[in-house]
């Protein structure tokens, strides 16, 4: 929506909520806020969450079994937000599963290791916070403290039972910080083999549970604004349903945001992410709500220059194509990633946060983002062996959507089919396209990768060489020779397959500074009672690290616990 | 039918494509459902617990109000969540879902 959107909406809902506007001025800032003697409510509970995907549903569940009436207000018109397309694996430092196995996962070595990737540039294992600030440490000691906790809480209310994923290795288990490489991964228990399905399993079972347990569940309701009586407090929202009538609902103790990040909202995409991303995989209704809903609150937004990030397909992400998936997994042997030119620029197998930068490389003396659109190009072995539906793979199984697949008999042909479809995005891309010498460059990349192939040794990019690397290569033929299953040389012979591949989001990670308990902090680092937020819509501390497979969702449930007990405590208002 | 695609592109398209031929997406194309035997929208994986409740079942009016007031009631487990109260907007979605399928 836009901004003008917005206001227009607001001042309808404000007309017929009868409010006049009273503008204070606190600090330098100034808040609009509405002052009713008797605000009228369409409905009350104690606490009320809103957005009901993978931070809202167990914030609602937490409150829920605090003893208090929860209802969860969403915009769209089902329940599952983003989380209900991912993986779900959750990251929860020193599990229940890995103390009973006698793993051990000290809170200060945690720390550590999160400090080393959030802060590398002011990491220092010696320093008291280890070169965090004393927000980013306190944030990070309430995911270490509490996630494990609530993990258990869902599993103990059959709201969430899991499996540990024990062998799945932390991204950066080469790292001396890295103390407990393996065991920190736990996923939904009935998520399939693959580990491919686990949102959609989850989503199903805390919607049941919550239905179970008595939380009033609305979707279709897209919140505006909060409403806040004489003293600041934050006492309710307004809301538009889907038939477009003002909705108004009363939080007696606090309203919990729980509404994701701003992967679809072009204006705050551009302005203030350090890369022109396309948009990604985030559900549709991701488009900044709280963003806009708290910079009426003189709210503090921090983080909002990173985002989880992974490879996307172009097509898909231009077409905002409902199914599209980050790109988990560059699966292949024989396949390599080339620019332009027909030259390989990154290391493939990078863990996909670690990927997506390479996109968004500033060449500063062509004044262009010239990897902007990378090309996968792959062999038919490959095809064969390597396709998958799962974890956005691009190498798709027959009868899987294949329009992303660009088809060529020989490399020249390929090359051709490439270029015409390049033609098709250049409004959107900048007019990039392929340089004349492409097709010999490709061969000339392809006979290099495929000496590296067969040594096993990639001594440009040091494909496959860390352990990462491997856990997304996905299935390849199983090669006698093979020193590297990373790699395994292209075919001489067609046919030739290839995609195009830019940068984007799982979800943006930036928004209004909270404190370790989810509390919505003013300018003054003061909470705005009665106001919480997890999830994307709130900063995180994680600087632009994924610290491993999990890393959004553990922290979202330790955080949605804590705003949950948090919120509880508050006192009841009229 | 305007009003009824408008809210089933709103409620279904982020998962589902409608046009023939289609590309399945977190759930499978939805052109000709009604007739068609539950469970065979060719390519589409389908999640056993779907298979197991849905088999020898075809989506006819009456299996596709029950599917949109709980999906979860119908085929506990299945990967859909979706449940809708209103009984207007189910018959506005069944309707366009209805209209879905080749003129002969």
């Amino acid at each position: 929506m836009s901004d003008q959107g917005v206001s227009k909406q607001r001042r309808r809902f404000l007309r017929r909520g009868g409010a006049g506007l009273a503008a204070t001025v606190v600090a330098g800032e100034v808040l609009a806020r509405p002052v009713t003697a008797s605000p009228k409510f369409d409905a009350a509970v104690d606490i009320l969450v809103v957005g009901g995907g993978g931070g809202g549903l167990p914030a609602a569940l937490f409150s829920r079994w605090l003893g208090n009436s929860v209802m969860v207000l969403e915009k769209a018109p089902s329940l599952g937000g983003t989380a209900a397309k991912a993986a779900f694996w959750y990251w929860v430092p020193n599990n229940a599963a890995m103390r009973q196995a006698g793993v051990s996962d000290a809170k200060p070595d945690f720390l550590r290791y999160v400090a080393r990737l959030s802060r590398p540039e002011s990491f220092d294992p010696a320093a008291p916070r280890f070169g965090m600030s004393d927000w980013e440490y306190a944030m990070c000691e309430a995911i270490y403290d509490s996630a494990s906790e609530a993990a258990e809480l869902l599993a103990q209310k059959d709201a969430l039972p899991y499996r540990h994923a024990g062998p799945v290795p932390d991204y950066w288990i080469e790292l001396p910080e890295d103390k407990a490489p393996r065991g920190r991964v736990l996923l939904p228990r009935d998520a399939n083999e693959s580990m491919s399905d686990g949102g959609r399993v989850a989503i199903r079972m805390m919607t049941a549970a919550a239905r179970r347990d008595g939380v009033q569940l609305r979707t279709g309701h897209r919140v505006q604004g909060v409403i806040r009586n004489a003293a600041g407090r934050v006492i309710g929202v307004e809301a538009l349903n889907e038939e477009g009538v003002v909705v108004r609902v009363h939080a007696r103790k606090a309203v919990i945001f729980a509404t994701g990040g701003f992967t679809h909202d072009p204006e705050l995409r551009k302005n203030f992410l350090n890369a022109p991303v396309f948009g990604g995989c985030a559900v549709h209704s991701n488009e900044g709500d709280f963003i806009r809903i708290s910079s009426k609150l003189g709210v503090q937004l921090r983080n909002m220059n990173h985002a989880w990030m992974c490879p996307v397909s172009l097509e898909k992400a231009v077409a905002k194509d409902g199914s599209i998936s980050g790109i988990f997994s560059m699966a292949g042997d024989s396949m390599i990633l080339v620019d332009k030119q027909g030259q390989r620029v990154v290391n493939e197998k990078l863990a996909y946060n670690e990927l997506a930068p390479a996109f968004f490389e500033w060449d500063g003396a062509r004044g262009e983002y010239k990897n902007l659109v990378l090309i996968s190009i792959w062999d038919a072995c490959a095809q064969e062996h390597s396709s998958s539906d799962e974890f956005g793979r691009l190498i798709v199984p027959a009868g899987a959507d294949a329009r992303h697949v660009i088809h060529g008999a020989s490399l020249e042909a390929l090359s051709e089919a490439i270029a015409a479809r390049l033609e098709k995005y250049r409004s959107a891309t900048g007019g990039l396209a392929l340089s004349d010498d492409f097709s010999k460059n490709l061969k000339a990349s392809i006979a290099r990768f495929n000496g590296f192939a067969q040594s096993g040794k990639d001594h440009d990019f040091g494909r496959g060489e860390r352990i990462v690397e491997q856990l997304f290569n996905g299935a390849v033929r199983q090669e006698s020779g093979s020193h590297n299953p990373t790699m395994w040389p292209i075919s001489e012979t067609g046919p030739y397959y290839a995609a195009l591949v830019t940068g984007g989001t799982l979800d943006t990670k930036g928004g209004p500074k909270t404190n370790p308990n989810g509390a919505v902090l003013d300018i003054s680092d003061k909470p705005i009672p009665g106001l919480y937020g997890v999830g994307n819509c709130v900063a995180s501390a994680s600087g632009r690290a994924y610290w491993s497979g999990g890393a959004t969702l553990g922290p979202i449930l330790a955080f949605a616990f804590r705003a949950a007990r948090a919120a509880h405590a508050e006192p009841v208002s009229a | 039918l305007v009003a009824a695609k408008k809210l089933a592109v709103a409620h279904c398209g982020a998962c589902h494509s409608f046009e023939p031929s289609g590309p399945h997406g977190q759930g499978p194309n939805l052109y000709g459902l009604l007739g068609r035997a539950a469970g065979t929208a060719q390519g589409f994986r389908y999640s056993p617990n779907f298979l197991t409740a849905m088999r020898s079942q075809t989506w006819d009016r009456k299996l596709l109000n029950e599917w949109l007031t709980d999906s979860q009631r119908v085929a506990p487990g299945n990967n859909m969540v979706y449940f809708q109260d209103d009984a207007q907007k189910r018959k506005m979605l069944a309707d366009f879902l209805q209209s879905l399928h080749d003129t002969h």
